[in-house]
């Protein structure tokens, strides 16, 4: 189990992991996300995360038209080249945190238990 | 036209959450983007052929906390003090529904404990008192037994009545405490809130004609002596509460 203090700060990335082909809204990406790793998102944690991206700049929204839904119209989300950077940064920031939280893993080798 | 109840659900349970939220641009904005998405995942679970009460259920539970919401957004109730004693006010009619199911929950475990205590009474004065007086221990035997058995039967129906909130509760996984309920709000599909109106009318009737039965049986009994053919009261109206539920559920689908 996960917990969800290590997975807050990575609300972000998986967001914009999902608009980082083509532009999408909030069910989409939610669903884009559970099929890709099986993390159900919870409505506000999408939405706080969504909320917080725009106010930094890194996405932008805009009103647009669904085919799946019977053209209702629905805000659509895309990534900024602010937020490609800010994506960037992140999975670096990933990759670091992940090699130094390794260096106390017993799984990792060096120690034993 | 299905969906569209489905719809008003959503929507009223979003009104819900966001009561005492301050009312902004950006707020309704978020309560229309957040409808959009439980209703795009509600018509997707429907799709993969959850019934809409199970559906409605798990898009609930995935809500989230309003909480982090107004956190993460900065966003502030319209003022914390009056908030709490006000939510009884604006509580739905589910909500009432929940507290006086919860309520209920603690009168059950009492009155059934005294039904047992009083069928336990009954037993051991029948035996004490039989060494005097026959027609003693008797009456003291069905006297208290009945009332133990009244209402041990009178709460079970009552309880049963209660099935509707209680399997939502549980298919929705909200693992209910008291505290909790009083600060959520809750929402029962339309379909079951109409259902347990022929239940409640149907499960009081059939309370009553059991006291009666058990009436009957005792007077029968003790002032006829007729224990013997008095006996046929209980299937007789176990059967009419029977067709009194059939009567009641008929009444409510015309």
């Amino acid at each position: 189990m996960i917990s969800s203090d290590i997975l807050r700060g990575y609300h972000d990335m998986m967001i914009l992991y999902c608009l980082l082909e083509r532009d999408s809204y909030g069910y989409e990406i939610s669903k884009t996300i559970q099929e890709q790793s099986g993390y159900s998102m919870k409505e506000t944690t999408l939405y706080s995360a969504v909320g917080r991206l725009e106010k930094n700049g890194y996405v932008n929204s805009y009103q647009g038209e669904s085919q799946e839904t019977f053209g209702r119209r629905r805000t659509y989300y895309t990534m900024t080249a602010q937020g490609r950077e800010y994506y960037q940064e992140k999975c670096r920031e990933w990759e670091e945190t992940k090699h130094l939280i390794n260096q106390f893993s017993h799984l990792q080798g060096g120690v034993s238990i | 036209m299905k969906n569209m109840s489905m719809r008003d659900k959503i929507q009223n349970y979003i009104d819900n959450v966001f009561t005492g939220i301050e009312d902004t641009q950006q707020t309704r904005r978020l309560k229309q983007e957040i409808a959009d998405n439980m209703e795009d995942k509600l018509t997707e679970l429907l799709s993969r052929g959850k019934t809409p009460d199970e559906a409605l259920g798990i898009v609930f539970s995935e809500f989230g906390s309003m909480e982090e919401l107004c956190r993460e957004m900065g966003i502030s109730a319209k003022s914390q003090t009056s908030e709490r004693s006000e939510q009884p006010e604006n509580g739905s009619i589910e909500n009432q529904l929940l507290q006086e199911y919860l309520a209920f929950k603690k009168n059950f475990a009492v009155a059934i404990t005294l039904g047992v205590l009083f069928c336990i009474f009954g037993l051991i004065s029948a035996a004490v008192l039989d060494q005097w007086n026959e027609t003693a221990a008797a009456a003291s035997f069905f006297g208290l037994c009945g009332i133990g058995a009244a209402l041990c039967v009178y709460f079970g129906i009552r309880s049963q009545s209660y099935n509707s909130v209680k399997k939502w509760m549980k298919e929705s996984g909200h693992p209910i405490s008291e505290d909790e309920a009083e600060e959520r709000k809750f929402e029962f599909p339309e379909e079951k809130e109409q259902k347990w109106q022929w239940k409640k009318t149907a499960d009081s009737i059939s309370g009553m004609i059991m006291m009666a039965a058990t009436a009957v049986f005792l007077v029968c009994g003790f002032v006829f002596q007729a224990w013997h053919p008095a006996w046929i009261v209980f299937p007789l109206g176990g059967i009419l509460c029977g067709i009194v539920e059939e009567w009641c559920k008929y009444r409510q689908n015309r």
